[in-house]
């Protein structure tokens, strides 16, 4: 008869918690069909349209949360431990809510006008193309790097260690406008700097080539970080076993090593590529924004919004998230479970 | 096969001076040693994993001491396996024919032989991960087979199985290494397991051989102290000669003020030990007045069930401890506290070098 009732009430519990997982699935659902929707009525300016839109947005994400938390709390018993879940996962809401609500005006402030140039505008598409191709470039030079580096870093204890392994990490600290700010000084005061640029001809200043280099200087120290913990996860026996079963060093690392951190490599060469993208405080010193030469999508933002084309600046900067997201939406796919603990 | 001379090497801390050993061709070699003895780090060096300073290897008669790890032809199945998780069964296996130049048809004949022989080749197609304690083993030991090496390394094979299993794998490792002959050096810190799979071994403390022999030697004729702690021998003593004993060649030795009959003749301070399983124990009315033996009047402290035998912990003037078979424990039919006669005899002495 107990055990009746027992199996009564983990059936209950379980439609329960099915109810919650539907009820969230559905207002995650609204909440993104609505904020589309209501951003599209916007900018056709239908201002009605947009309204109700807007309306139903901001109230499914309430709802949203609420069954979230229903959800995870449902299989916990007593409620300290249904109220340590629920404040657990409430910075959670939290940051959502701020990155949603940071997107969602971008895109109620910008109207028809603004899409349309975006849209049409040759130089923003030049700055798009540009900016895919320098941060690409960037995130293959870095790998080039990082695996070396990567390996060496987390294998190889040698005097001055510590102090190799602090160097990687400080562009991440830099200020990049001081990163760019300094290589303006190398390539134009110093020695070395004037040798590259004018004997070697290979200029930096004021040329495409300077924005790879300063992606480079800002980004690189993600892959190198990340590919170096991910050696540091391979246990060195694995290299060793390859070594007794006829690799030579070279090939326990193409055969073994390399497969085996390939998901470090790849969420280091994300993190590359997400920064890359984005920066724009070196480029603006060190190559400057000239249109259809070395302007790229986060200059373009700059120099729009610096003379008072806001809503075309917004425009911009959607695109970029939206060219991000699908760009890291894509790799997650593609590059499946090995990519989930990023 | 395997030869080591003056072997001397160092790891952090750890430190191997000297060493020499030779195990010879088709021997199952067992290296026996508390953890951190460096019975791994030898094995490593074996492998060309780590540099020795000093000294030289030799394995079938070649100088391998500077030889690269793939040059040595060595079959090394580490401590946890160190299967590749990124490979298939079939592709762990096939690992090291690939510089072999064979075909595809070769490769995949080779691997399915190896897997058979062992047992595991419906495993083939499987990923590592979801594989058993045993059966990641069995993946591990024909990797290492499959390129049919002169000599195979194995880093405590059995110590991550459960006890069944490992017993099970211990007489199969046993089988696999007289079927093929293949000169074997296995690393254990377990007796009985040494016990089901070797001939020889050798005991090794801080990069030092205590002892090297067969295990029948370890066990009863151990070197020295630490050997016969190391296999377990409850029963040491130490005491000073007094004496010629009642019989010829043997001595009196007297240990905290009571006198064991010991084999030879001794003038001065000795160590010796009596296997557990050698001492018998009947009750105090039963003694033999006559006994030349060694007799001690001992109190029953302790009685613990080991399973297979039963350890009796006594108390008295030599304080001993005694295996007993179930068996004869019922028939004896006495229980912690009774008085009791431990019966030494003098020929299950052992003398330990000074």
């Amino acid at each position: 008869m107990k055990q009746d009732t027992t199996n009564c009430a983990n059936e209950n519990t379980g439609r329960a918690t099915q109810k919650f997982k539907t009820g969230a699935s559905l207002s995650l659902a609204l909440f993104i069909a609505s904020a589309f929707f209501g951003v599209v009525a916007n900018i056709a300016e239908w201002t009605m349209l947009t309204n109700v839109f807007v309306f139903v947005m901001w109230s499914s994400l309430p709802c949203y949360f609420v069954f979230v938390i229903l959800y995870i709390s449902s299989n916990i018993n007593g409620w300290p431990g249904r109220s340590f879940s629920a404040i657990t996962f409430l910075p959670l809401v939290l940051f959502i809510f701020l990155a949603f609500f940071l997107i969602i005006t971008d895109a109620m402030y910008i109207d028809k006008a603004a899409v349309i140039k975006v849209l049409t505008s040759h130089f923003i598409r030049d700055a798009l193309q540009l900016s895919i191709v320098t941060s690409v470039t960037t995130v293959v030079i870095a790998l080039i790097f990082a695996i070396p580096m990567g390996y060496a870093l987390s294998r190889y204890r040698f005097p001055g260690h510590l102090f190799a392994d602090t160097i990687v990490d400080l562009p991440i600290v830099f200020p990049p406008l001081v990163a760019g700010l300094t290589l303006l000084v190398f390539f134009s005061e110093t020695g070395m700097g004037r040798w590259i640029q004018e004997d070697l001809g290979l200029e930096f200043v004021f040329q495409p080539r300077g924005i790879v280099l300063c992606q480079f200087i800002v980004s690189a120290s993600f892959a190198i970080r990340s590919t170096k913990s991910a050696f540091d996860d391979i246990d060195r026996r694995l290299e060793n076993v390859a070594l007794t079963l006829g690799c030579s060093p070279w090939g326990s690392f193409f055969r073994v090593s390399l497969p085996m951190a390939s998901g470090g490599i790849m969420a280091g060469a994300i993190l590359t590529w997400a920064r890359a993208f984005g920066i724009f405080g070196p480029l603006m010193i060190l190559v400057g924004s000239f249109r259809g030469k070395t302007e790229v999508l986060s200059t373009t933002i700059f120099l729009e919004q610096s003379v008072g084309n806001l809503e075309v600046a917004l425009a911009v900067a959607l695109l970029l998230i939206f060219v991000a997201m699908i760009a890291l939406g894509t790799i997650r796919m593609v590059g499946g479970k090995a990519l989930a603990r990023l | 096969m395997i030869r080591i001379e003056d072997l001397t090497f160092s790891i952090g801390n750890f430190r191997m001076n000297k060493a020499n050993l030779h195990v010879a061709e088709g021997e199952y070699f067992v290296l026996l040693g508390q953890p951190g003895s460096g019975k791994s780090i030898l094995l490593e060096c074996l492998c060309g994993l780590n540099k020795p300073e000093a000294g030289k290897i030799y394995i079938a008669g070649k100088d391998v001491t500077n030889a690269e790890p793939r040059k040595r032809n060595i079959g090394y199945v580490p401590q946890d396996y160190a299967l590749f998780p990124h490979l298939s069964v079939e592709r762990n296996i096939a690992f090291g024919l690939h510089g072999q130049r064979l075909s595809l048809d070769e490769t995949a004949a080779k691997v399915e032989k190896n897997a058979s022989m062992l047992g595991i080749k419906h495993l083939l197609k499987r990923r590592v991960r979801g594989l058993s304690g045993g059966e990641k083993q069995k993946t591990a030991l024909a990797r290492a087979l499959a390129i049919e090496p002169r000599v195979l390394l194995l880093d405590e094979p059995v110590s991550a199985l459960d006890e069944n299993t490992r017993d099970k794998v211990c007489m199969e490792l046993r089988e696999l290494q007289t079927t093929l002959g293949i000169t074997t050096i296995h690393v254990s810190h377990n007796l009985e397991e040494a016990f089901s799979v070797a001939d020889r071994g050798a005991i090794l403390r801080n990069g030092t051989f205590e002892q090297i022999g067969t295990l029948d030697e370890l066990l009863y004729r151990p070197r020295n102290s630490f050997s016969a702690q190391f296999m377990r021998c409850g029963n040491l003593f130490s005491g000073y000669s007094k004496g010629p004993g009642p019989k010829h060649n043997t001595t009196y030795v007297d240990v905290r003020g009571f006198k064991f009959v010991v084999p030879g003749t001794h003038n001065k301070h000795i160590e010796f030990i009596i296997r557990p399983e050698n001492i018998r124990l009947d009750k105090l009315d039963a003694s033999d007045a006559k006994n030349t033996n060694t007799q001690i009047p001992v109190k029953l402290v302790r009685v613990v069930n080991r399973g297979t035998y039963i350890r009796i912990d006594c108390s008295g003037p030599a304080p001993v401890v005694v295996h007993m078979l179930h068996d004869s424990f019922n028939k004896l039919g006495v229980s912690e506290g009774d008085k009791l006669l431990a019966t030494i005899q003098t020929k299950t002495i052992h003398i330990l070098s000074p």
